[in-house]
């Protein structure tokens, strides 16, 4: 890589991130990712919601939880998706829901890729059995995704359109 | 570095209201499953499979023979329905839907679905017991165990049609890939519908597959 050796190269980085900045703290653009992020766990809640026995499956194939765990897991989480959501959409404590929403989706996260380590061929469960969707890299990736979103509402806590 | 300490300070997350939304969650979703119908008991049964031992699929070869109805083998099954076309997904919906038969026999089941080994599942397939494959179609495309029926777990309304022709007593060994359980939710869901001669092989087609043993 070339590196002028007056240090233009680190003043360019220092701007680049300046302007990052700028776009991520834009309240406009964290109003958006506060809509999206709640939307999708709004969705997520309900779906889960309406076939418990479904979601209390999906988990059972992680293979990772306690027999124990399994139904209580799928009794409270979908409740826990669907109050943040709407929670977050409303603007109500967006700090603290985002901070729910993103500890959620680093445990599912990590419950996929330990899961394809392991080589399993499962259902995601991720909306409920909505969708049929499987575990792989793009559900990974897209968890990722949503973890960035909800770090960006923790840290911001976006006030705008907020009750 | 400052920027970063700054970040983290700036979060401030009130862990009062983290726990507040937690438990009043909790509490909502716990009062719910009490008054939904559908509701789960708050510890959840054991869902492994139990083990089929060897004298069960001894018992099924000789009660096999002896049923009123016997079970239709693989070779019949096949004459029967175009299992072909099933593969292929096609006109699935514009086969007649025959009722399924009534049968007021008591079926020759064993109370749940259980797991069979590789040996296990080759001896019943040796008896010309029915095999279904619970994978996607794509899946079976590329290979299945030989005379298998497809019924793809996450497609059953789409393709249950087949289920007409086949008598509740039928004993069905269902698979699926390696590591899957979409021959287990098939076999319970295949279960409640009145089949109750239901094996699972646990090995599924990868297994089967490398065990050299009759595919297509």
């Amino acid at each position: 890589m070339y590196i002028p050796a007056d240090g233009t190269n680190g003043k360019m980085q220092v701007t680049l991130l300046n302007k990052m900045k700028k776009l991520i703290s834009n309240k406009y653009f964290l109003l958006l990712v506060r809509i999206i992020l709640s939307l999708v766990f709004i969705f997520a809640g309900i779906e889960k919601i309406t076939n418990p026995a479904g979601f209390s499956d999906s988990i059972g194939y992680y293979k990772l939880f306690p027999s124990l765990l399994v139904n209580l897991s799928a009794i409270i989480i979908p409740w826990i998706e669907l109050i943040t959501g709407i929670l977050l959409l409303l603007g109500i404590s967006v700090k603290e829901n985002a901070a729910i929403i993103t500890t959620l989706l680093i445990i599912f996260t990590l419950a996929i890729i330990i899961s394809l380590i392991r080589g399993l061929n499962i259902d995601c469960g991720c909306f409920g059995t909505a969708f049929g969707e499987k575990i792989g890299l793009l559900k990974v990736t897209e968890n990722i995704l949503l973890i960035i979103c909800g770090v960006m509402l923790a840290v911001f806590d976006p006030d705008y359109l907020s009750i | 570095m400052i920027d970063e300490m700054y970040i983290f300070h700036s979060m401030k997350i009130n862990i009062t209201k983290v726990l507040t939304i937690i438990i009043i969650s909790s509490i909502i979703g716990l009062l719910y499953n009490y008054i939904n119908p559908t509701g789960l008991l708050l510890v959840s049964k054991n869902k492994e499979l139990k083990w089929a031992t060897d004298s069960i699929l001894t018992f099924q070869k000789i009660s096999g023979d002896t049923l009123k109805v016997k079970p239709l083998t693989i070779a019949e099954l096949t004459n029967k329905i175009d299992d072909r076309k099933l593969l292929k997904g096609n006109d699935i919906h514009k086969e007649k839907n025959e009722p399924a038969k009534k049968d007021s026999n008591e079926n020759a089941g064993f109370g749940e679905p259980l797991a069979i080994n590789l040996e296990q599942a080759y001896k019943l397939y040796q008896m010309d017991v029915l095999f279904i494959d619970a994978r996607e179609i794509e899946e079976v495309n590329l290979g299945r165990i030989k005379h298998s029926l497809s019924l793809p777990y996450r497609e059953f309304d789409k393709y249950k049609t087949i289920l007409s022709k086949i008598p509740k007593t039928q004993t069905i060994v269902c698979y699926c890939g390696p590591d899957c359980e979409l021959s287990k939710s098939l076999a319970n869901k295949l279960f409640t519908l009145g089949y109750h001669s239901i094996y699972v092989y646990t090995g599924g087609w990868d297994q089967w597959k490398n065990a050299g043993y009759p595919i297509e």
